[in-house]
């Protein structure tokens, strides 16, 4: 039906369906975990998230997939409005140097053994 | 079966010091079955096949004698070889040692996208067939009591002399056979030289002839035997070559019919041999006893034996497991080989026992001289160390061949103009002329050749649509039109449905003529778009989606067209966007026999595409043990090898589709400077970071700021981080932009500072901008068992959201792979 649907109405097709998106994070855990390697889900935050408000339908995924398949999930959207929010982006989605730092701060203690 | 002599380690016939008294019968058989089976048969095939052309196609008809004639005549030779027990224990190193090393040669060959091998094949079959029937010439003459070494010679000089010239005279046996070697690496050679060969070659067979019937003429007036049937046996085998070779217009019946009477002199003579094998209580094995015992039911089941291993190759074409297909394939020019090689010695009529079994007494075998010029070395080694040495000149040739091919690939447009010289009859040379002279920006040239093979291929649909793709770069969007409207009128449903003919056993492949509905459609819509018929090319975008599978983009494009809104990307090549480029026979794929399947290697710079199958470099990689991911991932091109098969997918250049993947990330997602130097194209991963890059000056520009920032990359295309020689933990890191680092220098991007901060930890940045979870997880079955990491950290969103051609990146995944598997049948 989807498939149907796409057929018949203009409009853009993403690269990746939310579908799409969530069943490549979950092979992607799945993966990992096969390999005895330990998942992590980075949720990188928008400049756009920076002013408040719901996280990117995207976000939300990343983190609902991590709570339902128990995976170590870094929120970093919070992060950065504490340190600087729309100061630490040089576009909508890249950050400044601190603001790498800031993530990467973050990340590491989810990196240890 | 042939008897060979020295020169092609095929038996000769060998006089007796005294001429022998000619046996009883001067037939192998007796008359009506000597002329059915051996002598007239070529007569007998012409009758029986070529009227099936009324209620079948060549197509049809071909696959069904390759597979049961031509690949099916292989099994009574290794019924011999493996079931005279005598037999194999004289030769059993070669039998047993011959098989695996043969098969993983082919395996090899089809694996690299080689063609030597197939030309070498080539080349033995004409040697091999041309022994087969100077031998029976020869155990005809030997019946009558003929032995005389002159006229074996004759025999053997006239044979081959005729049949050389007639496959070179053979407008599509010769370009089949020039096409094979072009794409081998062979030199390409001028028209003048082709023409000054077949010159020759007439000249001296006119003049062989002229001293064969003067020396039949002179031992009849004195006296001395003459065999009418072996005479009768030569001229129709001539007169049946030349009609089926080069009057015929339908090369892929007159090969495949060709080979059926060869197979059918083949059953005959093993039948006859095995027969009285076994009837003089010879050596044989148990069940070869049982097989060939006087029994009308068992005849019938010794033809179904043949048939049932015929089938392999037949079935060979209609297996879509990539793997299984490629162990076919390699099954399949292994048994080709072997069947010529084994040949060469189980049927030397110089063994007494072979002489008596065929009940040919001790009247042939190789001419005096032939024994002389042949080396006493040679003719002193055991049968091992002949074997071997065998096997050393057989692996030098291959390997030279394919050093050749990777080392000194043709140029394609060079090698399409030879082709097109050597064969202006055929409209295929012209037909791919074309494409290469497009390919190369020469429009007016390329329209030529198009126009040319459009009149030597009026039916072919194919042809007609890529005609009208070189009036639409040239903006005659009208003419465009009409051309495309004829390559839809002459859409035939077998077109599509057709099974693919492709074969190791035959010298060239036969594609189809037709091009994907669909694709014409798309083309016709975009044509008339120019025109500014809105109506009419929403008409046939419509009819896109009831003729193609893979329908989303041109969905995309009717909804822009009914938005009014102008084509996008077509407007700057003023090239439709669907159209793809194919080529008809021989170029479009590499082995032939099979769907497609593989792709070139990147390695290959000819674009002259093998034969045997479709071409594209680095195809997926087999499952890696232990990763099982892998197993979806070749599903996924297993199901993409699939689709194309079916011909639902439309094609265009996987080097075009690999290069916009490169304009795409241009373009979108990651906008800066110097992205043009740090990204190549990947069947795979459509894009990656080059390797081996050292401190890269990069910039991204926002409104008025710049953000400069260098980029390094180690030995396998990551971003550099700082070295972590006393890691004892590895945390790879797959992601897009952010994690690569946009727009900080290497050692400042996240898993860089991350691996600063935790002693210990070595942060492998795998992350590409433009990269979407797809893509990751892509990359993650390549990396993760080399890596083996302790923690994989994923940082994807962004991307997965942009737009790229109105296509999944799944969808991507699969054109590109249908389009490396060969670009499937039926498209143009």
């Amino acid at each position: 039906m989807t498939r149907l649907v796409r057929r018949v109405t203009p409009g853009d097709r993403p690269r990746l369906s939310e579908d799409e998106f969530a069943a490549e994070v979950r092979t992607i855990i799945r993966l990992a975990r096969e390999a005895n390697a330990r998942p992590v889900i980075v949720v990188w935050p928008a400049a756009t998230g920076m002013d408040g408000g719901p996280p990117h339908v995207r976000q939300q995924l990343l983190l609902d997939i991590a709570r339902e398949q128990n995976v170590a999930a870094v929120e970093l959207t919070s992060k950065f409005r504490a340190a600087g929010g729309r100061a630490l982006f040089v576009d909508p989605v890249h950050a400044t140097r601190e603001g790498y730092r800031i993530a990467a701060e973050t990340i590491a203690p989810h990196l240890e053994g | 079966m042939g008897r060979k002599n020295k020169r092609g380690g095929v038996a000769a016939p060998i006089p007796s010091a005294a001429a022998a008294a000619a046996p009883a019968s001067p037939w192998i058989l007796g008359p009506a079955r000597d002329m059915l089976l051996f002598i007239a048969a070529p007569l007998l095939v012409i009758a029986v096949f070529l009227p099936l052309r009324a209620w079948f196609s060549s197509r049809q008809i071909a696959i069904l004698l390759l597979a049961f004639f031509t690949f099916g005549h292989h099994f009574p030779g290794f019924l011999r070889a493996y079931g005279d027990r005598e037999l194999f224990s004289r030769y059993k190193w070669r039998f047993l040692i011959a098989p695996p090393a043969l098969f993983c040669v082919a395996y090899w060959f089809n694996a690299e996208q080689l063609h030597g091998l197939l030309v070498f094949v080539s080349l033995w079959d004409i040697w091999h067939v041309l022994m087969q029937h100077y031998g029976f010439m020869r155990i005809y003459d030997s019946k009558v009591g003929a032995v005389s070494p002159v006229g074996s010679w004759m025999d053997w000089g006239l044979s081959i002399s005729w049949y050389v010239t007639l496959i070179a005279v053979s407008p599509h046996y010769s370009y089949s056979l020039l096409s094979r070697g072009y794409q081998a690496g062979l030199p390409v050679i001028s028209a003048t030289a082709l023409q000054g060969l077949r010159t020759g070659l007439l000249s001296v067979s006119a003049l062989l002839t002229l001293a064969y019937v003067g020396y039949h003429l002179n031992e009849w007036r004195e006296g001395r035997p003459v065999s009418w049937r072996k005479l009768l046996m030569l001229g129709i085998f001539l007169g049946a070559t030349y009609y089926l070779y080069v009057f015929l217009d339908d090369f892929l019946v007159g090969f495949t019919v060709w080979s059926a009477f060869h197979c059918i002199q083949y059953y005959g003579i093993v039948w006859v041999y095995n027969r009285n094998r076994v009837k003089k209580n010879g050596p044989v094995a148990a069940f070869v006893r049982f097989l060939f015992r006087p029994s009308a039911g068992l005849v019938l089941f010794y033809a179904g034996l043949i048939l049932a291993y015929g089938a392999i190759n037949y079935f060979t074409a209609a297996v879509t497991n990539v793997g299984l297909q490629k162990l076919l394939i390699a099954f399949v020019v292994t048994s080709n080989a072997l069947h010529y090689y084994y040949d060469g010695f189980i049927w030397k009529v110089r063994d007494k026992a072979t002489r008596a079994d065929l009940d040919i007494a001790d009247a042939v075998g190789a001419p005096a001289k032939a024994k002389a010029w042949a080396g006493q070395l040679i003719r002193r080694m055991s049968p091992a160390d002949k074997g071997w040495l065998q096997a050393v000149y057989l692996s030098c040739a291959l390997l030279l061949l394919a050093n050749l091919e990777r080392e000194r690939p043709n140029e394609p447009l060079a090698a399409a103009q030879s082709l097109a010289e050597a064969a202006p009859e055929l409209g295929e040379p012209h037909y791919n002329l074309g494409l290469e002279l497009w390919r190369a920006g020469r429009l007016p040239e390329a329209e030529a050749s198009l126009e040319r093979a459009a009149q030597l291929l009026p039916r072919s649909s194919k042809v007609f649509n890529n005609w009208g793709g070189v009036l639409y770069d040239q903006g005659r969007f009208d003419e465009a039109v009409e051309r495309y409207r004829t390559a839809l009128s002459l859409r035939r449903p077998d077109d599509e449905n057709a099974l693919r003919s492709s074969s190791p056993l035959m010298p060239g492949e036969a594609s189809s003529d037709a091009a994907r509905p669909g694709l014409v459609y798309t083309n016709l819509g975009q044509a008339l778009a120019r025109l500014g018929d809105g109506d009419e090319a929403v008409d046939a975008y419509a009819k896109v989606s009831s003729t193609t599978a893979v329908s989303s983009r041109a969905c995309g494009t009717r909804a822009r067209t009914l938005e009014g809104r102008t084509l996008r990307r077509s407007a700057p090549g003023l090239r439709p966007r669907w159209r793809s480029i194919r080529r008809l026979s021989p170029r479009t794929s590499t082995w032939p026999g099979c769907l497609p399947t593989k792709a070139t290697t990147s390695r290959r710079r000819s674009t002259i595409k093998p034969l045997w199958r479709p071409a594209t470099s680095a195809r997926a990689k087999p499952p890696r043990p232990g990763w099982r991911s892998c197993r979806r991932r070749q599903a996924h091109h297993d199901a993409a090898d699939r689709t194309a098969a079916r011909g639902r997918v439309s094609c265009r250049a996987p080097r075009r589709r690999r290069k916009r993947a490169l304009e795409f990330l241009a373009d979108e997602p990651v906008r800066f400077s110097g992205n043009g130097k740090i990204f190549e194209s990947d069947d795979e991963l459509f894009w990656k970071l080059k390797s081996g890059l050292h401190a890269v000056a990069c910039a991204e520009r926002i409104a008025e700021q710049e953000w400069p920032f260098s980029v390094s990359t180690d030995e396998h295309g990551r971003r550099s981080t700082p070295d972590a020689k006393d890691a004892q933990r590895t945390a790879l890191f797959l992601g897009d932009s952010c994690t690569f680092g946009i727009p900080v220098d290497d050692h400042e991007s996240f898993p860089a500072v991350c691996q600063s901060l935790m002693p210990g930890l070595r942060a492998v940045n795998a992350g590409v901008p433009g990269y979407t979870a797809f893509q990751g997880r892509v990359l993650l079955e390549q990396l993760g068992p080399r890596l083996r990491p302790d923690v994989v950290v994923l940082t994807f969103w962004v991307n997965g959201r942009t737009v790229w051609d109105h296509l999944s990146d799944l969808e991507h995944h699969e054109l590109l792979a249908a389009e490396r598997a060969g670009e499937p049948a039926g498209i143009a």
